[in-house]
């Protein structure tokens, strides 16, 4: 695995020396050598403290010998300026090897290989800069310090072309490095201009290292890169669906996600989390597109039957998806079949006595369950009789008070309060209290005295 | 209230500029077709009764016989009677009315028996209005009037009235109500809805008031506290007076917790409470595990006795798993175990059984594309009765909108107070076309065949049940598009 990066730098120095080289010939095709005693100085042709513009003589200055009559005429413009994002400044590096021994002069850097003479010059080769300037840096694309050579992209004159053949860091290739990238941002404006980050960083406009790196310039059309938005390990925890509010409240969320990434699902009144996020009209990006889907808690095996605590402690949470008449056609729909299954009724008992459904949320058992009961010839009215329904218990009469205590829903579904007191009151027959030891008498009547009355003649606590 | 409910409506879409205006409603018209087997009693000579040691028969049906009359009782099943029921439920909310974060909910149930000889229970209650309210639902404000339900841990607290909810931060909020109470089940006021069904029901109007406070505490860990409190218009005394907690949390891991319970503070008693932990193990192939705990004491408000007789709590152990070991097939299943409390009554003879037990299993399997099977079987040895049942279903998904399913059905149901082994056995089918975004027309029937030994029978117990709902979306989706419904 060591051998690929190694290749790969190898490679690109070589294009890189490759190049340097092909620059150096095409850049000048003045015959130095030929001119050596001439110009005593480079200085007399090469103003190197000033613009591009003033490096090179003006082709008038060839004229004034070249005239036709003391020499032939001859044609000779300045090279023209290559794409380049290389720094270098003649004058500022002369003065800042001014004081060096021995002291540098033109030809250190421009003498051609074995040069013969003083103009036997060409284009400096990286060598010479490499000679005093030696990289440090094991990989020249990834951890050097650019800016010791090159310009950031946005100031450099590469074109279109030219910064699509940039060679990719070796780094780039990692996995990890998309979600690593953001930790050290020094050296991507060498290659980068803003708008490419903003490809994928829907929050580009907003995050401090990104607007450090520089806007392309109008000359430059950066080519643009491809979004790629790899999915964070945490995104495939079973439970993250129910749990991504905790790391939403982070800032980590506002580089995939726009705003429409939460609203997607989340309706009504969004949290201030939400609401910070950079909307997609405000975004260059496309960020992670959202499907709207069932969350893994509903497919809990209890969830139907417990959703009422997720409904009670959030119900935001609901109505992001369901308006609320979804609510009652279960909720409130005792004539509709939707909540109980066609057989539901053959076999309710046991639902029923066990409060399993708790019956009373929905229907009232006085008005629904006794209306139907009694219409079945299933309820009885006054004093128990001889003749009972619960045939399958001896005794009934004397056993039913457990039986009620565990069911009394399933008895207020078929006995009117009337028939109870005709025994459980002190005006009935057997004043039998239907009262336990534990009952707090005084507690009760402090709340709604006037159901004392409908057993008892008078104040019961005697008071 | 129709009157009232009709006028608010129309007003709020007169309100504004037409073009301004939306709505988005639902229309569902529900019929069904019931058939009962009323019994009723009769009695047989006390000589042609068989005197035996697990009581008294007549042809195998069990009889009653009081010691000194010449006759014995029984039940006898009468004719089969037809119940015809048909609903109609119009829901419309409206927004865009002249005043942003202003909007009108309505949903209005209208019921007709068709010259049944059944009368189904508020078969003759012909209208109902469920929900009647306006929003208005501003920054962190929200302001509802008019006919609402709340829903919370003490279940569904239906009034006229008013309720005013802040959004006081993102992790707080607090709400305020009241109003004319609402009978519970009934949807109507007091006074009207439970006129005559007992004979000491105070005939007055009932006022209902109460607040919420929602808390995250972190992120995923909400807690939600409940009060409300009901009395008598002429504040005579108190209807029901409680308070419910729910919150749930994260765990540690995939674990999460939720938990509930409510108390009675007019009774000084716990009612309902659960506890669960659940946990996704993965997330390709889920298997959920859920470990609950749960209590269970029915609530009765202070106008009937029933509170007074104190009724015995259960508590349940339950735990419940699901599977899906591929993408066509899922498994789930349950067990739990209950707990009766102490009823502190005298033991004659012998006590009740303090425990039951149930346990279910489900499967499901998407054999192609276009046709899934399912079957479940459940079993519950409970108080009062004895249920053993499983159904089998197949649907045929035909074309993306129209589906047809046959089911069977077989059951078991012994009563622990009553002589009868009743089982059923029982098929049917069903269709459901879905049509536009938000119509669909379903229907189906069932055919049943009961039967009883030791109880009073009839040549022929078999029962039908017929349905077919029409279901209707209308108007348009509001800007959250996708909502489910």
């Amino acid at each position: 695995m060591r051998a690929r990066p190694l290749l790969l730098v190898l490679a690109l120095t070589l294009s890189g020396l490759g190049g340097w080289a092909l620059l150096a010939q095409r850049q000048d095709g003045f015959p130095h050598r030929d001119h050596e005693r001439l110009f005593p100085l480079c200085a007399g042709c090469h103003v190197m403290d000033g613009a591009r513009s003033a490096f090179y003589p003006q082709p008038q200055l060839c004229a004034r010998c070249h005239d036709g009559q003391q020499e032939e005429r001859v044609t000779w413009a300045p090279p023209a300026a290559q794409p380049t994002n290389l720094r270098f400044d003649h004058a500022a590096h002369q003065r800042a090897t001014a004081r060096e021994q021995p002291a540098l002069d033109c030809t250190s850097c421009h003498a051609a290989p074995g040069a013969a003479g003083r103009m036997d010059v060409a284009a400096a080769e990286p060598a010479s800069c490499l000679g005093c300037h030696a990289h440090q840096s094991r990989d020249h694309l990834a951890d050097a310090d650019c800016a010791d050579c090159h310009t950031t992209l946005a100031q450099s004159s590469l074109t279109s072309q030219t910064v699509a053949a940039l060679p990719r860091p070796a780094d780039h290739e990692v996995a990890e490095f998309t979600a690593r990238h953001g930790s050290e941002t020094a050296s991507c404006e060498f290659c980068h201009v803003r708008e490419q980050c903003a490809t994928c960083h829907v929050d580009a406009a907003r995050l401090p290292a990104i607007q450090r790196i520089a806007a392309a310039p109008a000359s430059l059309r950066a080519p643009p890169l491809q979004a790629r938005y790899p999915v964070p390990a945490s995104h495939d925890q079973p439970d993250f669906a129910s749990r991504h509010g905790r790391v939403a409240r982070s800032a980590s969320c506002s580089t995939c996600h726009t705003r429409e990434s939460c609203t997607t699902c989340h309706t009504g009144r969004v949290p201030e989390e939400v609401a910070a996020l950079t909307a997609a009209a405000q975004s260059i990006a496309q960020g992670v597109a959202i499907e709207r889907g069932m969350p893994i808690t509903h497919a809990a095996p209890g969830f139907v039957a417990d959703h009422g605590n997720a409904a009670a402690t959030d119900p935001r949470n609901c109505t992001s998806c369901h308006t609320r008449p979804f609510c009652e056609e279960c909720h409130d729909a005792p004539d509709r079949a939707v909540f109980h299954a066609p057989d539901f009724m053959l076999g309710h008992s046991t639902a029923a006595y066990t409060g399993r459904l708790e019956c009373s949320n929905c229907h009232d058992p006085r008005v629904f369950c006794r209306d139907c009961h009694a219409r079945t010839g299933q309820t009885s009215s006054g004093r128990l009789a001889s003749f009972v329904f619960h045939d399958a218990e001896p005794l009934w009469l004397l056993r039913h008070g457990g039986a009620a205590r565990r069911g009394l829903e399933s008895c207020s579904s078929c006995h009117a309060q009337r028939d109870c007191l005709q025994c459980h009151s002190t005006l009935g027959a057997f004043k039998v209290s239907p009262h336990t030891r534990d009952f707090d008498a005084r507690a009760a009547q402090r709340r709604n005295p006037i159901i004392c009355k409908a057993c008892h003649v008078g104040d019961p606590l005697g008071r | 209230m129709r009157r009232a409910t009709i006028g608010a409506l129309i007003a709020a879409l007169c309100a504004a500029p037409a073009v301004a205006q939306n709505f988005r409603g639902t229309a569902t018209s529900t019929g069904r077709y019931i058939q009962v087997r009323p019994i009723v009693p009769d009695s047989v000579p006390l000589r042609e009764v068989e005197r035996r040691p697990d009581g008294d028969f007549h042809n195998g049906i069990r009889v009653i016989c009081t010691t000194g009359f010449n006759t014995c009782a029984r039940y006898v099943a009468q004719a089969v009677e037809h119940a015809y029921v048909l609903t109609q439920d119009v829901s419309v909310t409206a927004w865009g009315l002249g005043l942003p974060g202003l909007s009108a909910t309505l949903l209005v149930r209208g019921r007709a028996d068709t010259g049944s000889d059944f009368v189904w229970p508020r078969s003759t209650d012909a209208f109902d209005a469920m929900l009647a309210y306006a929003e208005l639902d501003r920054g962190p404000w929200r302001v509802r009037a008019g006919r609402q339900r709340s829903t919370s841990g003490l279940g569904f607290a239906g009034f006229d009235g008013a309720s005013v909810l802040l959004d006081a931060t993102s992790r707080l909020q607090l709400e305020a109500f009241g109003g004319r109470s609402l009978a519970r089940g009934l949807t109507e006021p007091r006074n009207d809805a439970l006129r005559g069904i007992e004979s000491f029901v105070l005939d007055r109007l009932a006022w209902l008031m109460g607040g919420t406070l929602w808390f995250e505490a972190y992120a995923g860990a909400t807690l939600t506290a409940r009060y409300q409190r009901e009395i008598w218009s002429d504040r005579s005394g108190l209807l029901s007076e409680r308070a419910s907690l729910d919150f749930r949390t994260p765990l540690p891991g995939p674990l999460s917790l939720s938990a509930s319970a409510d108390y009675d503070l007019a009774f000084g008693r716990v009612g309902k409470a659960s506890v669960i932990v659940r946990a996704p193990l993965t997330r390709q192939r889920p298997v959920w595990l859920e470990l609950a705990g749960r209590r269970y004491v029915p609530w009765f408000e202070l106008w009937t006795i029933w509170g007074f007789f104190e009724p015995a709590a259960w508590h349940e152990a339950e735990l419940r798993a699901s599977w899906r070991p591929s993408p066509a097939l899922f498994l789930s299943g349950y067990g739990g175990w209950r707990f009766y409390g102490d009823t502190q009554t005298e033991v004659i003879l012998s006590e009740l059984p303090n425990e039951s037990q149930r346990a279910g299993v489900a499967a499901t399997w998407e054999a192609t594309e276009r046709l899934s099977l399912n079957g479940d079987y459940a079993i519950e040895k409970g108080f009062g009765a004895f249920l053993s049942a499983g159904n089998v279903r197949a649907t045929w998904h035909l074309l993306n909108a129209l589906s047809l399913s046959l089911d069977a059905t077989a059951f078991q149901q012994i009563e622990e107070f009553r002589v009868g082994d009743g089982t059923v056995f029982g098929g049917g089918g069903a269709a459901g076309w879905e049509f536009g975004r938000r119509s669909s027309l379903d229907f189906g029937f069932h055919v049943y065949r009961q039967s009883f030994d030791g109880r009073p029978g009839s040549p022929d117990w078999n029962q039908v049940r017929g349905w077919a709902t029409l279901r209707i979306g209308f108007g348009r989706e509001p800007a959250s598009a996708g909502a489910i419904r």
